[in-house]
């Protein structure tokens, strides 16, 4: 393989709120150069300080070496795969479009160029309460997983009810295939996969034609492993709390850096059982918290994308095959209920 | 960089039993008198957090003169004996004779289940997240044998070295891939991790020890030190009054962000700082209760004379939260 060519050109497809998130990124990053921007509304690539497009094949004809694509979740696929198609490595934001066909799409297209690498933005995986967490799971000091419970809830926000988040044609659901679906992927990072699922799906409050409370429990079949999520858009206060329990003790993480700060300061609390003289777990073990500061994950997981390209190592967190698995979870949790 | 928050039911008396800490503090006195006389073997100094050379007279403890820095706030002494004559004091004086047999053998049990348990789990736990082949091991100057021999234990290091330790009489106890050295000469390089726990407050210029321990690491080789600190609860309440300024056990009281400014201008890059101290309230409290006259915020003695245990147990919990405990912890990686 060809050495590749340093600084990496970079483009941008949806120049929004999270296109320009990650233009700060990628200005930190030694080995990126943003060559252009592209979004259908010109005057959100006015202060991008770089050639910008309304087409973003356009963009695309100009031959970066990868591209961000930050736009609504229906234009995800076509995007992703005509940048694949011409050898150009993508990032793309989560959620992978708006269906598994849409994922599964971008799959195929990943399996007909191998050497492209494409990668979502599950940037859950890096935050520090997160790797930590992973770290103490994998070492099985508290031996297995037995179960999760995960609550990620948000009170709307302005706008919610007219955000395009919430327009199905654009976003392909709700709250969980936007914010829910962090969640669900970190249960699969922590446990491996599941194959059963029952959900409860609810438009409680918003009256937006997409769900605004999810409640699911999900099983692997073989181990047993069983999680639990509740997705919300009407958690009046932002929640973020993931539990963890093993065999001989817990994990919890409470809240999660974001750049708006208000999910809570992001917590890992870590407690080992301990033991009668008889052997039977006492409850209320001594539990051991680390506060975390800063919030790398956007960065960090650039990094990672940028080393798979730069010495072509296979995407070890948030690849194709991510994607598809956590888009079949949504897509179960969908097929099971019906919004009410 | 993180914060770690640490509660369990640790009690003043499980590591300082008060008739032990009172008989070591006038073995301090009778001694310091008795081996610190001679001005010729104390040097005076600015002040070792920030250079600052304008420190205020705080007060006099035992024959030394506690100093104050209004630039970083640290609180230290000078003049000061040197490390030379600092380690030939605890090594002969009956009060650092009392202090390894009787002192810190007394509450060994105690210490080691509440304290060095834990230390060896942080290690670990750091090496772990940031250094999974660190093998090479130094602790600087440690009162513990139980530590190394708990660390020797651990399959995790091929070589510990233990420089200037001052637990003279178990030498012989000590064998297989620990090394004993009163010597820095005798190091070399390539630690991986370098230990200073309680040891920055009593020699005689931290700032030194912690560029040595940066020229002693390999690249992202991890220097923890465990200290006390002046920018936590207990001497920020106390003040003067603080039963735990000791000398020669502490004659740098660092500030926090003075500690933190020497480890990274060393060259560190810091990845923790913690203050998991378990016992200020409680230092306060009796403090306020053995002497109600003691200048004290009204507030705090409201909350003394008003509130039960839980209410302190959140304040101590607070503190750690906010790195306002007087106790910290810090692990950083050289660059």
């Amino acid at each position: 393989m060809s050495k590749t060519k340093l600084p990496l050109k970079v483009g941008i497809i949806g120049y929004g709120k999270v296109g320009k998130i990650r233009h700060q990124c990628i200005k930190v990053h030694p080995l990126l150069e943003l060559t252009g921007v592209c979004d259908i509304n010109a005057d959100a690539c006015r202060d991008s300080c770089t050639t910008s497009y309304s087409d973003y094949k356009e963009l695309l004809r100009a031959s970066p070496d990868l591209v961000f694509v930050c736009t609504y979740n229906r234009y995800i696929p076509e995007i992703s795969i005509e940048a694949i198609s011409r050898g150009i490595h993508v990032f793309s934001e989560k959620p992978p479009g708006r269906t598994l066909e849409d994922v599964r799409a971008i799959q195929d297209s990943a399996m007909r160029n191998p050497s492209v690498k494409v990668k979502f933005g599950f940037n859950h995986r890096y935050h520090q309460a997160i790797i930590e967490a992973k770290a103490v799971v994998d070492n099985r000091h508290l031996g297995k997983v037995m179960w999760i419970r995960g609550i990620y809830g948000k009170a709307g926000g302005p706008g919610y009810d007219n955000n395009w988040r919430n327009k199905r044609d654009l976003s392909g659901g709700g709250i969980l295939i936007d914010q829910g679906i962090h969640m669900l992927d970190l249960f699969r990072y922590f446990t491996g996969e599941y194959d059963e699922v029952k959900s409860f799906l609810r438009n409680s409050y918003w009256q937006v034609g997409v769900e605004d409370n999810v409640f699911a429990i999900l099983r692997n079949s073989k181990t047993g492993q069983t999680a639990m999520i509740h997705s919300s858009a009407t958690q009046w206060r932002h929640k973020f709390i993931l539990e963890i329990y093993l065999e001989r003790g817990y994990l919890e993480i409470d809240g999660i850096l974001s750049f708006t700060r208000t999910y809570g300061r992001e917590t890992l609390k870590i407690a080992r059982c301990l033991y009668d003289k008889n052997g039977y777990p006492m409850p209320n073990p001594q539990e051991n918290m680390t506060y975390y500061d800063n919030d790398n994950s956007w960065n960090d997981e650039i990094n990672e994308f940028v080393d798979c390209i730069t010495n072509n190592k296979p995407i070890s967190n948030g690849g194709v095959a991510d994607a598809v698995k956590t888009m079949e979870l949504v897509q179960k949790i969908y097929d099971d209920d019906k919004i009410i | 960089m993180k914060r770690v928050v640490f509660l369990d039911d640790l009690k003043e008396a499980d590591i300082r039993p008060q008739d032990l800490y009172n008989e070591y503090k006038r073995l301090l006195e009778q001694d310091i008198k008795k081996y610190f006389s001679k001005t010729s073997l104390l040097k005076a100094i600015d002040c070792p957090g920030c250079s600052d050379d304008k420190p205020e007279f705080l007060l006099n403890k035992m024959g030394f003169d506690y100093r104050s820095c209004s630039r970083c706030g640290s609180i230290f002494v000078s003049p000061r004996p040197t490390d030379k004559a600092r380690r030939s004091f605890y090594k002969n004086s009956d009060a650092g004779v009392f202090l390894r047999t009787n002192f810190l053998g007394n509450t060994l049990e105690s210490r080691s289940e509440k304290i060095i348990s834990y230390r060896i789990q942080w290690i670990m736990e750091l090496i772990e997240e940031y250094l999974p082949g660190a093998k090479k091991f130094l602790d600087y100057a440690t009162r513990y044998p139980t530590f190394l021999e708990q660390l020797s234990a651990n399959a995790r290091f091929e070589s510990i070295i233990s420089v200037f330790p001052e637990f003279y009489d178990k030498k012989s106890l000590l064998r297989g891939k620990l090394k004993i050295i009163d010597s820095e000469d005798g190091v070399g390089g390539g630690i991986d991790v370098f230990a200073a726990f309680e040891v920055l407050e009593r020699v005689f210029d931290p700032s030194r020890l912690i560029k040595y321990a940066y020229s002693v690491c390999k690249k992202k080789g991890l220097f923890v030190i465990i200290s006390t600190t002046s920018s936590g609860f207990e001497y920020q309440v106390l003040g003067k009054n603080s039963p735990n300024i000791i000398p020669p056990d502490r004659i740098n009281i660092l500030s926090l962000e003075a500690l933190t400014a020497q480890i990274e201008q060393a060259g560190f890059e810091i990845i923790e700082i913690s203050t998991p101290g378990r016992l200020d309230v409680e230092i306060v409290k009796k403090a306020y209760e053995k002497n109600p006259n003691i200048p004290l915020d009204p507030f705090w003695k409201y909350l003394f004379r008003h509130r039960d245990e839980s209410a302190l147990h959140s304040l101590q919990e607070y503190l750690q939260q906010f790195r306002l405990s007087s106790h910290v912890r810090i692990a950083a990686a050289k660059k």
